[in-house]
């Protein structure tokens, strides 16, 4: 791992667009010359001055020198985030964390499970597979939020139904919206998935037990269970404290982890 | 021939370093405490050094890592890192040596913390106390108290021989005594990662949070402890934007510690409780193989509620033993 001093990278919003009544999408552009790569799944840690940094997943795959992020407008940082415009400096640290096992994808049936803003690390990996057909076997992506209007990435769906089944669900909605009703799981009860599949999920820790109830012990390896977990991080390798699990960092160690790897770690799935 | 300093002669050995360097050496700053009367200070020459003291209010590590760190500052745009003066830590304990070394290691890997380590080697580590110098320790110098006049020192680094040609220190004769610490039993036990590890629904952690205040004074006053946080603030009395992000002592002990806006991940007490044991005694001994602590007792002799870690651990391990005999 590289030495860390703290000090982000300076970089500029180059394009914003609303993705929900409180969400909004921001792509970012390092000076020429600076080299970033990153993997699906990782994070960096967004900052503006005077104003602190939060961890931000990273929504894109890595195929440009471009990168987005997805920022639900929430607390202080995030709030004076969404408020930047076109041209603003933005500064930026990381990559951090393990990103998503896509060497495990290789000929595989995967199930991807993204509730609420969820999808923003998981809209990475989607890009990901899209650029990367020949890779796996299937592609399934549950897709559930509150209403439609929240539904994030949905202008989206019709590019990624070219290699994968998209299935949505809303929790309630008015007169317009004749697709599916009711939360996540009300996806798993209408579609089956492939015994051996792959599956990774992104959302409040309570569906990550609904996903464990259905699948672990019946369709899904307990190896085969992906989770991102969600922590208050404000350094971003392993030193502040602010996000561990037990023995495990999620800015570190995760932040995606198998759920043999957090099945009895007490602090991971609370 | 050993080096030997008699001890009316360490106040000026502590007044001859601050010609290139702040020293902060122990002073007797809170005479009518009954938590600790002493404190390290910016020493000067009419201040008195009680190089024999019981123990400082805070450790080395407001030293090493302040309570308060800039770790740059924005201004136009530009961020700039702050300069790094020249520090000497004049009369560490046996303890707060150990806690120095452990401090240093945990921010060297497994990624090494630049501006931690900038810090480190800025800082001249003088230790003093009576026990023979320990092997494994990292300091420059180390001063052993051979009796109630004399002090033997002993170099760590090119920095402390040096120091050791000042001529304070005389060439003489003299046995060396060997003093060594006497091995903690407690928390020298190897179960002790194994036995907290699985004591998460013991009850002691619920009957220590109905007395704990949850203030995190362990926490600021632990040489070891280390969590932080990493905040902004801005100078608004420039024009410019002006903002510098400091990192600053944080506790787990607090109640906002893992706090997100997806809830807070530890929100009950006795969580943080068994959250601070769990990373003294588990997670630190497995990232880096030693524990938490260095036994210096700042804890117990602040904490409001009189809770002594001690008496924690040796309930679970004593729970853990008879458990074990009865199976």
């Amino acid at each position: 791992m590289k030495d860390h001093n703290y000090i982000p990278q300076k970089a500029k919003v180059v394009e914003r667009e609303s993705l929900s009544p409180d969400c909004l999408g921001l792509k970012i552009r390092f000076p020429k010359n600076y080299q970033f790569n990153f993997h699906p799944g990782q994070f960096v840690m967004v900052s503006v001055p005077g104003f602190s940094e939060v961890p931000i997943g990273i929504t894109t795959a890595p195929d440009k020198n471009d990168f987005e992020i997805g920022v639900r407008s929430a607390g202080t940082v995030t709030k004076k985030i969404v408020s930047l415009m076109v041209g603003d400096d933005i500064y930026i640290n990381g990559p951090f964390g393990n990103g998503f096992p896509l060497q495990k994808m290789k000929g595989k049936n995967i199930v991807i499970i993204a509730a609420g803003i969820g999808i923003f690390p998981l809209r990475s990996l989607i890009r990901y597979l899209g650029n990367n057909k020949k890779i796996f076997k299937s592609l399934t992506i549950f897709v559930g939020s509150k209403c439609p209007e929240s539904l994030i990435y949905k202008k989206e769906y019709k590019e990624w139904e070219k290699f994968a089944k998209v299935y949505t669900t809303v929790d309630s909605c008015g007169p317009t919206w004749d697709g599916c009703i009711g939360n996540i799981t009300t996806l798993f009860d209408k579609n089956k998935i492939n015994k051996g599949s792959l599956m990774i999920a992104c959302g409040p820790p309570i569906i990550y037990k609904s996903i464990i109830n259905r699948y672990v012990g019946k369709s899904i390896a307990e190896n085969d269970l992906y989770f991102m977990l969600e922590r208050k991080m404000k350094c971003g390798v392993g030193k502040c404290q602010h996000c561990t699990c037990g023995e495990l960092y999620v800015c570190t160690d995760g932040p995606v982890f198998s759920y043999d790897q957090i099945k009895y770690n007490t602090e991971a799935l609370s | 021939m050993a080096k030997v300093i008699f001890e009316n002669n360490l106040k000026e050995l502590a007044l001859s370093l601050s010609k290139d360097a702040k020293v902060f050496a122990p002073v007797k700053t809170h005479p009518n405490s009954t938590y600790s009367q002493y404190s390290f200070v910016e020493f000067s020459k009419e201040m008195e050094l009680v190089i024999d003291y019981p123990t400082t209010n805070l450790p080395p590590k407001e030293f090493l890592l302040p309570p308060k760190d800039i770790l740059f500052t924005y201004s136009n745009g530009q961020s700039q890192s702050p300069v790094i003066e020249k520090k000497v830590i004049f009369g560490l304990s046996y303890e707060d040596l150990y806690g120095v070394e452990k401090l240093t290691k945990l921010f060297s890997s497994p990624i090494k913390d630049d501006h931690f380590l900038e810090i480190k080697d800025s800082t001249l580590i003088i230790g003093a106390d009576h026990f023979s110098p320990p092997k494994s320790l990292n300091f420059d110098l180390y001063l052993q108290k051979i009796n109630s006049e004399i002090y033997v020192g002993h170099a760590g680094t090119k920095k402390g021989s040096q120091i050791l040609k000042n001529s304070l220190f005389k060439n003489q004769e003299i046995k060396i005594p060997k003093v060594s610490k006497k091995k903690d039993l407690l928390l020298s036990n190897p179960d002790l990662p194994k036995i907290i590890m699985k004591s998460k629904d013991h009850p002691v952690w619920n009957d220590l949070a109905k007395i704990c205040l949850g203030c995190g004074i362990c926490s600021y006053v632990c040489p070891l402890c280390y969590c932080f946080e990493i905040d902004d603030e801005i100078d608004i009395t420039k024009d410019d934007i002006c903002s510098t992000k400091c990192r600053t002592w944080d506790s787990c002990m607090l109640n906002s510690f893992a706090e997100t806006n997806a809830g807070n991940f530890r929100g009950e007490l006795s969580e943080r409780i068994y959250n601070w044991y769990f990373h003294k005694f588990v997670r630190m001994p497995k990232e880096y193989g030693f524990s938490g602590c260095v036994d210096c007792n700042r804890c117990v002799i602040f904490c409001p509620a009189k809770i002594n870690y001690r008496n924690t651990l040796m309930r679970l391990v004593k729970d853990w033993e008879s458990k074990n005999e009865r199976s």
